[in-house]
């Protein structure tokens, strides 16, 4: 009730606004309105900031290049400017006087090196340039997102942010990235980014509910949202920049702005789209037709039973405009994908409403709703035995015909493996996910005089998600049949206010003074329910068996922060602030916990005497920056609990008892405490045709939280305790050049290289294992693969025998689940007032990915090494010793993905005006067109395990990631 | 004066915030499982955890009684899954960190720790005398039944142990063996004092038991085990022979015993070793109680099949009656009053049926002329103590105490307790 009682309370702000506004004689209001239009072009550009300078208010550009600031401020003369990630930046001057409403010159934009007017306002509490900031923060705009061929946000990020490592873990349709900003900063606690749309703090669980051989089917719930709502992303990587969200920050944070209406006559966009996917390799499956005594055999490649080309489809309509004070933003979406491997499929719809509200000349109030709801057919893969689809062809010698069916009943052949057909499992079984979401947002702000504003924000993010297994009556292994659903139900509210002062010293000092406050509240309930000896015919979870279990967790983070930025001549900046903050799962004592920051921003090149300086005619722009932060990181919500002491049941001859749960209470739990230091510059050349950012940064995270075991004769096993602690440090490198800017063809380039290294420095209990093959160890970064290996000379070389590799006596450490670096380069190309292009290629170097998939099928008389034995190229026993080296299945994973190549033509007014619309585009699309590996399995980017923290490096049976090609049309009326 | 009437207006934006704070709590409480406060602050509470350590020691109490048949060969590796149990039926060490040399240590502390809750919590609570006498009292007699089943398995225990003790000193293993006896006197000079009340001895003490007889069987069991002749001759004096004690069993938590030796299927870890079969008096019934014959692929020994915990809710006796007659029969001939040993051994050997369920051996009567010698009667009561008393953990200790060859003396304190307890003798960290 306490959560809901606000609600209430955005009443009680309603009757505030029923007082008469009555303006201050030196304030009036003000609409300003405007286009944003490609300067070569003249396209309209949507996503585009406009700010009144020295202001920080402003507003994003709508599906038309429009834009609408409502604001109230003394008459006078203002400078408003235009921006966009890669575009130069346009300033005009208006003179706000007697008209409230006032519509300036469109702004034209030119492709650029370097953008440091840009507004940020994730990690700062108050709207910030990008000139002022003193870390690197990643921006990516709504072009980026909206038309990469990608149902995912995540997946539409990969390639284009500095620092971040974004895998496809694998291709099942609905989603399953995973994002690590600059490393990995935890252990046991997740280690993904914290996640904002709009103000809301989303949930963003990778729950798989169900063993559906889950570590291969690892999803991720912000594949909920849809990629063309998206305006803008801001990325930030780590603590020194996310240092005001406290305790939740130690992974980063990456915040989603979702588009917005515009003041004017409504804009509808429409847009559509095609896909079809396939598989872009094959396993190298044992088929010669022989059998090991030599005698012909029919052998049977499986894979051709289990893939297919998928075919999708995407809908999108739009409308957003604006009257008076009232602006819109509605926007439906529904997708129907199917998937590459049989049985797999996703469905979407997505309905979103964006409304801003200005209410007399102080206050305005905002307010954002989408609902989701999914269903999505997953197959079973990986390591479930009884119904896992590629599981099951990896585990089964191709001598057996799967698609054999026995022409009495129709029934598949069963009987000659250990698992279920996939065929019959495909279309018996029921295996799938259905989600329904919504996410509300509000927000309230006054600006009762220049200089002031005072804001509130309420989120709530609410999922139900629900995972169904149904096998029927009659399938192998359930003659009676079994089913269960499992419901997951969270919720995720959070509440903030910040005040922001921007006052002056004089001309020469801007002092923006800022505090706040932030409270979360995040619920989840799982609710299992399981049945056996069903009731024949319904596939309702009922049977003479049943059972149901209830499990609710709850945590809550109350925090203040406040800040201070100093800008010196618009040139020099600094910026100190404080966020003081506890969470619920922390002990008493522990609670409290204090994140500084403090960074500096110069911009050198404008200090009068860089321009004596012999190169200082080839630099437009140059700023050194420098920042230090600390910030927090919470256990997993499955620890929300750990600092008590608990009971749990048992039973003495049938009677019910208690005894102290063997995970001993820690009452002395405190947040795993992140400092994170950066430094890098910013350079424009040759009138901004090159630009170049360089980032450095060095994190050390301490109090990292462990399970410590105890010595049994305490009665306990283990406790949660702070005792480890562990580093990232790397470097980010960005190259943009405008290479060709001319009338009929435009050719820009960007190249993103980045390289982490890790470290576990401290370590206070053993070296532990995970997944198959991951283990933390001191020394070493987290995860590496230690595993069964060959033996090795003092040289490193391999030691033979008269079979034979040998074993090492010992499992060693042989390589690492994370990539050395990581390099992308994108290009994009315009073409005549037509056409444009873009191609991007996506790499990550240096990893090792252990191929148990082949391991197995070498085992099971299904892969390539027993293939060899088959052509008598190697003898039984060479066979039988090298399965048992698991080093001889670990791959350099290397690789460079042909990530995206888009052709776009737009039609012209002309040939728009014809089907009625203002402007008509058609895209032609490839997605993950081609790779570039050395590794021998279907994907190199597959990673079974999914959001793990540790875990990682592992393909056994996991969906592999589609190769993709889409047509789509898009229109705007 | 106007900028401050519009901050006035501003306000209810920053109050909407402050009041969403008001549903702000910090301390949340655990919904899933009750907190140690809820439970040891309630009579209730205490007295489900009475119920609790119960059901902790009837679980764990496999463990020591396991690896004691396995070090006396009583049973052997039923399969060769079971390395480093078939490690122990070849006369190997048993490798540290394997299951044999962990989990009775583990196992008993376990029910350590619920003991010590019980005496910390139970005077605290305010619940009735009668019923904290029973509670004390069973808390005692459980914490002596574990730190007995430890001595039997290793040789120096850590006593002072509690959940924020994770470096215990290890005492002497006379103070250990002391602290045995001391707290079974305590306990039995509680229930002396204050009879437990009807609450206790319905709702809290398991069906099946009788406290003061428990405290009486196991104060015999443990001072013939560690040598203490006198206090084992009296206490077992004191047993009602007409009935026993067990430690009952349901679906919900089912038999440890038959959990290790039937619910494994077709590759049950342990299995009685024939050699114990063959080696038996002709026409002992009792060894068709305990085994039926059997051939078993794959073992290191020859081995046979359980006959006994077969089912889930199958009790495991706490003692039988025949153990108490041969205790009394080995004081008395430790004493050399040999007469005596010799009407308790035939009491034991005679009977060819009982009204309980316990082993019957239905073997004509000794003379005097049999057993003539100390010796001899010492060598005979052994053999009727493997017999009587198969796998219930008494064998490797009877076999040390008789003079027979034993594989070795204790198992190593283990790996686990090593590692993370600065305090643990390294002496007895070693390999067995």
């Amino acid at each position: 009730m306490g959560r809901f009682a606000l609600f209430g309370m955005v009443g009680l702000l309603g009757v505030a606004f029923a007082t008469t506004p009555e303006a201050a004689a030196a304030q009036n209001n003000y609409t300003l309105t405007g286009v944003v239009r490609e300067a070569v072009t003249g396209a309209p550009m949507p996503g585009a900031q406009v700010v009144i300078d020295g202001r920080e208010i402003g507003s994003e550009t709508g599906e038309a290049g429009r834009f609408t600031i409502v604001t109230s401020l003394p008459a006078g003369t203002y400078t408003v400017t235009a921006s966009f990630i890669g575009r130069e930046s346009v300033s005009q001057q208006v003179t706000l006087g007697g008209e409230s409403t006032v519509r300036l010159d469109d702004f034209l934009l030119r492709t650029t090196a370097l953008e440091l007017a840009e507004i940020v306002v994730t990690g700062s509490a108050a709207p910030t340039s990008r000139r002022a900031l003193g870390t690197s923060v990643s921006t990516v705009n709504a072009q980026t997102v909206n038309e990469a061929p990608v149902t995912t946000i995540d997946q539409a990020l990969q390639g284009r942010v500095a620092g971040a490592t974004i895998v496809s873990n694998t291709g099942t349709p609905g989603g399953g990235v995973s994002v690590r900003l600059r490393g990995t900063s935890s252990i046991t606690g997740g280690a993904e980014p914290l996640y904002i749309v709009d103000g809301v703090i989303i949930d963003n669980n990778g729950d798989q509910q169900i063993n559906f051989g889950y570590r291969s089917n690892p999803s991720n719930r912000l594949a909920d949202l849809d990629p063309d709502d998206i305006a803008r992303i801001e990325i930030l990587k780590g603590a020194a920049a996310a240092a005001l969200y406290g305790s939740r920050a130690n992974n980063g944070v990456v915040q989603i702005f979702t588009k917005r209406g515009q003041l004017g006559a409504p804009t509808i966009t429409a847009s559509s789209r095609f896909q079809a996917s396939d598989l872009e390799t094959s396993l190298p499956f044992a088929l010669t037709p022989v059998d090991l005594d030599g005698a012909p055999v029919q052998r049977f490649n499986h894979e051709d039973l289990l893939f297919r080309t998928g075919y999708s489809q995407d809908y999108n309509v739009s409308v957003s405009g604006g009257a008076d004070d009232t602006r819109y933003f509605v926007s439906a979406n529904w997708v129907d994908q199917e998937g590459i491997m049989i049985g797999s499929g996703h469905e979407k719809l997505n309905l979103r409403m964006n409304l801003d509200q200005g209410l007399g000349d102080i206050f305005d109030v905002s307010a954002g709703a989408n609902f989701i709801n999914s269903s999505t057919d997953l197959v079973i893969n990986g390591e479930n035995g009884t119904g896992g689809l590629l599981t099951a062809i990896v585990f089964t010698p191709t001598t057996v015909n799967l698609a054999e069916q026995n022409p009495e009943t129709g029934e598949y052949v069963n009987d000659a493996f250990v698992f279920a057909n996939p065929l019959s499992v495909v279309e018996d079984w029921n295996t799938g996910q259905s989600v329904t979401r919504f996410v509300g947002s509000f927000r309230a702000r006054a600006n009762p005089f220049p200089g002031l504003t005072a804001e509130y924000r309420l989120g709530y993010d609410n999922v139900d998600m629900e995972t169904e297994l149904f096998i029927p009556r009659g399938a192998t292994g359930a003659p009676t049949g079994s089913a269960q659903s499992v419901n997951r139900r969270s919720s995720l509210l959070n509440n903030d206010i910040v005040a922001n002062y921007q006052w002056g010293l004089g001309d020469a000092i801007v002092m923006t003074t800022s505090a706040g406050l932030n409270h979360t509240n995040e619920q989840v309930q799982n609710l299992n329910l399981s049945a056996s000896e069903l009731v024949p015919v319904t596939e309702n979870v009922r049977g003479a068996n049943d059972s149901a279990t209830e499990g609710e967790v709850e945590a809550t983070t109350l925090g203040f922060f406040a800040q201070q930025q100093i800008g010196l001549n618009d040139r020099f900046f600094v910026s100190g602030g404080l966020r003081w903050d506890a969470s619920s799962t922390f002990g008493e004592d522990e609670r409290w916990q204090l994140y500084p920051k403090l960074s500096g921003s110069w911009v050198i090149s404008e200090e009068s005497f860089f321009d004596g300086l012999p190169f200082a005619d080839a630099v437009n722009e140059l700023r050194l920056r420098s920042a230090l932060g600390f910030a927090g990181n919470q256990p997993s919500l499955g620890a929300a609990y750990a600092r008590f002491d608990t009971y749990g049941q048992t039973n003495n001859a049938g009677r019910l008892g208690l005894v102290p749960d063997p995970t001993s209470g820690n009452p002395d739990l405190k947040p795993e405490r992140q400092r994170e230091w950066e430094a890098g510059l910013d350079l424009s050349l040759w009138g901004e045709r090159l630009g170049f950012g360089f980032t450095y940064y060095d994190q050390s995270i301490d109090d990292l939280l462990l399970s410590r075991p105890f010595s049994p004769s305490t009665g306990f096993a283990s406790v949660l305790q702070n005792v480890g602690a562990m580093s990232n440090w790397g470097q980010e490198w960005e190259v943009r050049g405008v290479v060709i800017d001319r009338e009929g063809f435009g050719w820009a380039s960007q190249l993103i290289y980045s390289r982490n290294n890790n470290n576990v420095d401290r370590l206070d209990v053993d070296p532990f294992g995970a997944g198959y093959t991951n283990w933390v160890t001191e020394g070493q970064p987290i995860g590496v693969h230690r595993m069964p290996a060959f033996e090795r000379d003092a040289n490193g070389n391999i030691v033979e025998d008269d079979v034979g590799p040998v074993r090492a006596a010992d499992r060693q450490i042989v390589g690492n689940p994370w990539p050395d670096y990581s390099l992308s380069l994108s290009n994009d190309f315009r073409l005549g007032g037509s056409f444009t292009a873009s191609v991007l290629l996506d790499g990550q170097f240096g990893h090792e990915l252990w191929n148990q998939t082949q391991r197995i099928m070498d085992i099971f008389s299904a892969g390539p090494l027993y293939d060899q034995v088959l052509r008598g190229e190697v003898t039984p026993e060479f066979r039988s010793r090298v399965q048992g080296i698991w080093e001889n299945y670990l791959e350099d994973a290397s690789f460079v993905k042909l990530r995206s190549v888009t052709l776009r033509y737009d039609a012209g007014n002309q040939l728009a005006s014809r089907v009625g619309a203002s402007s008509l585009q058609l895209e032609l699309q490839g997605h993950n067109l081609l790779t570039f590996t050395d590794y021998s399995g279907y994907d190199p980017e597959v990673n079974m395990f999914g959001l793990n923290t540790v875990a990682r490096g592992t393909d056994f049976g996991v969906f592999p990631n589609a190769r993709t090609f889409s047509v789509g049309i898009r229109l705007q009326y | 004066m106007n900028a401050m009437n519009r901050i006035a207006r501003a306000l209810p934006v920053l109050m909407i915030g402050a009041l969403a704070l008001t549903g702000c709590d910090l301390d949340l409480t655990d919904p899933n499982n009750p907190s140690e406060d809820d439970v040891l602050g309630s009579i209730a509470g205490v007295l489900q955890v009475a119920v609790g350590l119960q059901a902790e020691y009837g679980n764990e109490q496999v463990d020591p009684v396991y690896v004691a048949a396995l070090v006396a060969d009583e049973v052997g590796a039923g399969g060769a899954t079971f390395q480093n149990i078939q490690q122990a039926d070849a006369g190997d060490p048993i490798e540290p960190g394997t299951g044999p040399s962990e989990s009775p240590w583990a196992g008993m502390y376990d029910v350590v720790l619920v003991s010590n809750v019980l005496l910390e919590a139970a005077p605290e609570v305010g619940m009735g005398e009668a019923t904290l006498s029973g509670v004390l009292a069973l808390a005692e007699t459980y914490k002596a039944m574990a730190f007995g089943n430890l001595l039997m398995t290793y040789e120096r225990i850590p006593l002072d142990v509690g959940g924020d003790n994770t470096a215990p000193e290890f005492a002497s293993r006379a103070e250990g063996v002391d602290e045995v006896f001391s707290l079974l006197a305590s306990a039995r000079a509680r229930i002396q004092a204050t009879p437990p009340s009807s609450v206790f001895e319905d709702d809290v003490l398991a069906p099946g038991m009788d406290l003061g007889q428990l405290i009486d069987a196991m104060t015999a069991r443990y001072a013939i085990v560690f040598e203490r002749y006198p206090e084992a001759g009296a206490a077992a004096a004191q047993v009602d022979l007409t009935r026993y004690s067990e430690f009952r069993f349901a679906a919900e938590d089912p038999n440890p015993i038959w959990n290790l030796w039937y619910n494994g299927g077709n590759s049950t870890q342990m299995r009685p070793e024939d050699r114990w079969r063959l080696e038996a008096e002709a026409g002992d019934q009792r060894v068709g109680y305990w085994v039926s014959e059997a051939d078993i692929d794959g073992a290191v020994v020859a081995l046979d099949d359980h006959a006994v915990f077969d089912a889930q809710a199958a009790p495991i006796p706490a003692f039988f009656p025949d153990e108490m007659r041969l205790i009394r029969a080995e004081v008395a001939a430790r004493n050399n009053q040999l007469t005596d040993a010799l009407a308790l051994v035939n009491e034991v050997r005679t009977p060819c049926s009982s009204p309980l369920d316990e082993p019957v051996a239905c073997l004509p009567a000794l003379t005097a002329g049999d057993v003539p010698t100390q010796q001899a009667m010492l060598a005979e009561i052994l053999k009727q103590r493997q017999y009587e008393l198969f796998t219930l953990g008494t064998a490797w200790r009877d076999l040390e105490r008789f003079g027979e060859p034993i594989k070795y003396s204790w198992m190593n304190i283990p790996v686990t307790e090593c590692d993370r307890n600065p305090n643990a003798p390294l002496e007895l960290c070693a390999l067995n």
